[in-house]
């Protein structure tokens, strides 16, 4: 909540005044694109309080006022603590490299059961202390977790050495997902942030590995991330966790279907990107609207690059060969089509679309567009339909390149301007591959793209230019 | 409760690790001991110190040992598979068959099919991995182990690892030791051929000459015997050849063993023959022809193996060696391995 609400203060603060007051409806239309800018919030927020300094200095507002602001906006609860997690880690991963390496260096003279004692010992004098500390009032949660992340990591590389002394040389994926189910154990247990992304990790390079280097789909990586770790990441309210999460989730997804059927791959990141984009709209107006950004980024990064890919004639041809033939590649398209069309049933069902500004509206209209051109594409369309799918993706994908720069321009934001900007000269660029030969035409269509863009920056400027005015 | 569920979380953590070593403490204090004859390949990991990658004979399977459940998942990485394993000479088990079905009795291995395509190529054979194809050794002597074993171009010593087998299958690796006698071949001469190469016009010999040594690489005298026409020495397809060779020259069958036949070998010592392929005691019959490798077969690979002819003498002691060795692997044109 705090960060949608500085997100619109920030937004608003560009257009007119820093303290303009900005309703609830107006929060839910900014969660597209903008709110990615809401995860920079705590650099963000520390301006802020800069800023309510110097009103305060300059009489804009009182000293109660003020404190008001600077309650709502605190800057310490915010911060994702990187570098107590980055110190942990490292202190961690170097400790189990060095208990590995001098047992390599010492192979030979020490004893199997001082082998083994030597790694018992470690496990439990890392998780025993942990333990123990947690138990004193004045106990520091930081060097509690510390610990007990330690623990975990001697856990894997107990894993490892325990290999090692039996010369053991079985399916090595299996030690990664034991470890993951490890740390993840101990996250919802504690709860702790830090073992969750040690899962979320280890989780990631179990199905990961069993794809890539035995060539086999891994159907229950990607739902124990769902499950498992997203969960805990919405309960915690951690948005690293939850980016993480986000990230591993589909891409696991999309690695298994790759590995069940090539032409999967495609349809099952397109309606999770969709499924993703409507569950930032929906988080906006949750428990956790901070969760909002980091939806956004991830679906609008996918859906973005593949409606783009679509716009390429053999993408298009791969969209519409779609066959899948056995009841588990169907379930590669059925679970994340069902899941993202009922996201939206219920994004629409609560009123999004009439809360919704025009702007909006039509990114709305467009997103939906895509998901039924996918569907008819995938289910209906004949491989003679494919310039025809093309050329509508072309047009959905054009319309997003609008909506970001007049959505941008209309409230001074360079970089959406910018990011349509680049986006339509992707397009106009593969465009003018795909179409010309004749240099003339080639000529006239730089000419064209250029002037399209000085037009754009040169009312992009003016607008600037008048906000100044109005703001003195 | 909170803290009843972290503990119960470390205790499950410390319990993966107990049964991971009990089970395997346990297969080796009670589990069968066998001993299966590995060739090394790329030591090092710059994490764990020094080991060594083993390759074992029953690492790749012909299609002929492979029984017919398990044809079908011959390209499923990871299926579950058994070796079936009999007893040879030199206190060595090789493989009698593979199957897919758990035995009943006997010896055998647990393994599943791996896709290492380097062990059998894109013919009907089958790799399989068994859970002990790492040996961890002090740091250093992985170098160590490695040249012993040797390379395609000098002495190659066999490991013979000693595994303990649990009732389900299970191996682990209890100890190695090196074979008492060692191999070489060199190719002395060659035919280079390419696609355009019409054999018909070709006047010099189409198969290699090869040049065997044998070497006594224990600490006592050894025999090794080699009666009639080099009989001691056979050549074998690899596991990746498809096809089925069989060996025209008919001289060698219940050939007997004389006093003259046995060479002793002093510790170090090496006996060393010329085998010129191109002659009819090296012919093939494939595909319903007869002739040398040269023509019939220059894509597949062979390996040289001597195999001890049983003599039938009254020899003292140990000193007979009554095993196999084999060679390189080799193609009419080139050494593989």
């Amino acid at each position: 909540m705090v960060s949608a609400n500085l997100a619109e203060t920030v937004e608003a603060g560009n257009s007119s005044s820093p303290l303009i007051a900005v309703d609830r409806s107006s929060r839910v239309q900014n969660a597209g694109l903008l709110p990615i800018l809401s995860i920079r919030m705590s650099k963000r927020t520390r301006w802020l309080r800069d800023q309510i300094g110097t009103w305060l200095d300059e009489g804009l507002i009182d000293a109660s006022q003020a404190e008001i602001l600077r309650a709502r906006y605190p800057v310490g609860d915010q911060g994702t603590p990187w570098s107590r997690i980055i110190v942990s880690s490292v202190g961690a991963i170097v400790f189990g490299l060095g208990i590995i390496l001098f047992f390599a260096y010492n192979w030979a003279d020490m004893h199997k059961v001082t082998k083994l004692a030597l790694v018992f010992g470690a496990l439990l004098a890392a998780h025993g202390t942990g333990f123990y500390l947690s138990a004193s009032a004045d106990a520091k949660r930081g060097l509690v977790e510390s610990l007990h992340v330690m623990g975990t990591m001697l856990f894997g590389a107990g894993i490892w050495l325990v290999a090692q002394i039996y010369n053991i040389d079985e399916h090595y994926p299996n030690a990664l997902f034991v470890w993951g189910l490890g740390a993840l154990a101990l996250a919802w247990a504690m709860p702790s942030i830090a073992q969750a992304l040690m899962a979320a990790l280890l989780v990631f390079l179990w199905g990961c590995f069993e794809v890539f280097d035995f060539s086999s789909a891994n159907h229950s990586g990607p739902w124990v991330v769902l499950l498992g770790v997203l969960p805990l990441a919405w309960l915690q309210r951690s948005r690293v966790l939850l980016f993480f999460a986000l990230v591993a989730f589909i891409t696991l997804f999309a690695f298994s279907a790759g590995q069940v059927e090539g032409d999967l791959v495609i349809a099952t990141l397109f309606y999770f990107a969709c499924l993703y984009l409507a569950a930032g709209r929906l988080s906006t107006r949750g428990a956790f609207p901070e969760s909002a950004p980091l939806f956004s980024i991830v679906g609008y990064g996918i859906y973005l690059v593949l409606i783009y890919l679509f716009s390429f004639h053999e993408v298009a041809r791969e969209l519409v060969r779609l066959n899948p033939e056995g009841m588990l590649e169907w379930s590669y398209v059925i679970v994340p089509l069902v899941a993202s069309l009922l996201a939206w049933l219920v994004l629409l069902a609560t009123g999004a679309w009439q809360r919704a500004d025009g702007i909006r509206r039509w990114e709305t209209g467009l997103i939906l567009v895509a998901m039924l051109l996918v569907l008819i594409a995938q289910l209906g369309a004949s491989r003679g339909d494919v310039d025809i799918v093309m050329f509508v993706f072309n047009l959905v994908f054009l319309g997003h390149c609008i909506i970001m720069i007049v959505r941008g321009t209309g409230r001074l934001d360079w970089k959406q301007v910018s990011l349509g900007c680049v986006l339509f000269s992707a397009l106009a660029f593969a465009r003018f591959l795909d179409l010309f030969d004749d240099l003339l035409m080639r000529s006239l269509f730089f000419l064209a793209l250029g002037a399209a863009l000085f037009l754009i920056g040169n009312f992009y400027s003016h607008r600037k230019k008048l906000q100044g005015v109005s703001h003195a | 409760m909170r803290r009843i569920l972290i503990l119960i979380c470390i205790a499950a953590q410390v319990l993966v690790l107990g049964v991971m070593a009990g089970e395997r403490e346990f297969i080796l204090s009670t589990g069968e001991r066998i001993r299966l004859r590995t060739a090394p390949i790329d030591p090092r990991d710059p994490f764990r110190g020094d080991f060594v990658r083993l390759r074992y004979e029953i690492s790749a399977i012909a299609s002929g040992q492979i029984r017919a459940s398990v044809r079908d998942h011959a390209k499923e990485k990871g299926y579950p598979v058994y070796a079936v394993l009999k007893k040879g000479e030199e206190d060595l088990y090789d493989l009698d068959y593979l199957t897919d079905e758990k035995p009943g009795d006997g010896i055998f291995l647990r393994g599943r099919v791996s896709k290492d395509w380097r062990i059998v190529g894109r013919g009907s054979a089958v790799a399989v991995k068994y859970g002990i194809e790492q040996l961890f050794v002090e740091q250093g002597s992985g170098k160590d182990i490695e040249r012993r074993r040797g390379t395609r171009d000098s002495l190659q010593v066999p490991m013979e690892v000693e595994v303990a087998v649990s009732s389900g299958g299970t191996a682990v690796i209890r100890d190695f030791r090196w074979s008492r006698l060692g191999m070489s071949l060199k190719m002395l001469r060659f035919h280079r051929r390419n696609r355009n190469t019409n054999l018909d016009e070709v006047t010099e010999p189409l198969s290699p000459m090869l040049e065997i040594s044998l070497q006594n690489v224990s600490e006592a005298p050894l025999i090794v015997t080699d009666p009639g026409n080099h009989c001691g020495f056979h050549m074998e397809t690899t596991a990746r050849v498809a096809r089925q060779y069989r060996a025209a020259y008919e001289g060698c069958r219940d050939i007997r063993v004389y006093g003259e036949d046995l060479i002793e070998l002093a510790p170090g010592e090496s006996y060393t023959v010329s085998l010129d392929l191109s002659e009819p005691r090296w012919y093939v019959i494939v595909d319903g022809h007869t002739g040398e490798i040269g023509r019939y077969a220059s894509n597949d690979s062979f390996r040289i193996v001597y195999r001890a002819p049983t003599t039938g003498l009254a020899i003292a002691g140990d000193r007979e060696w009554k095993g196999k060795v084999p060679s390189s692997a080799f193609t009419a044109f080139q050494v593989l391995d």
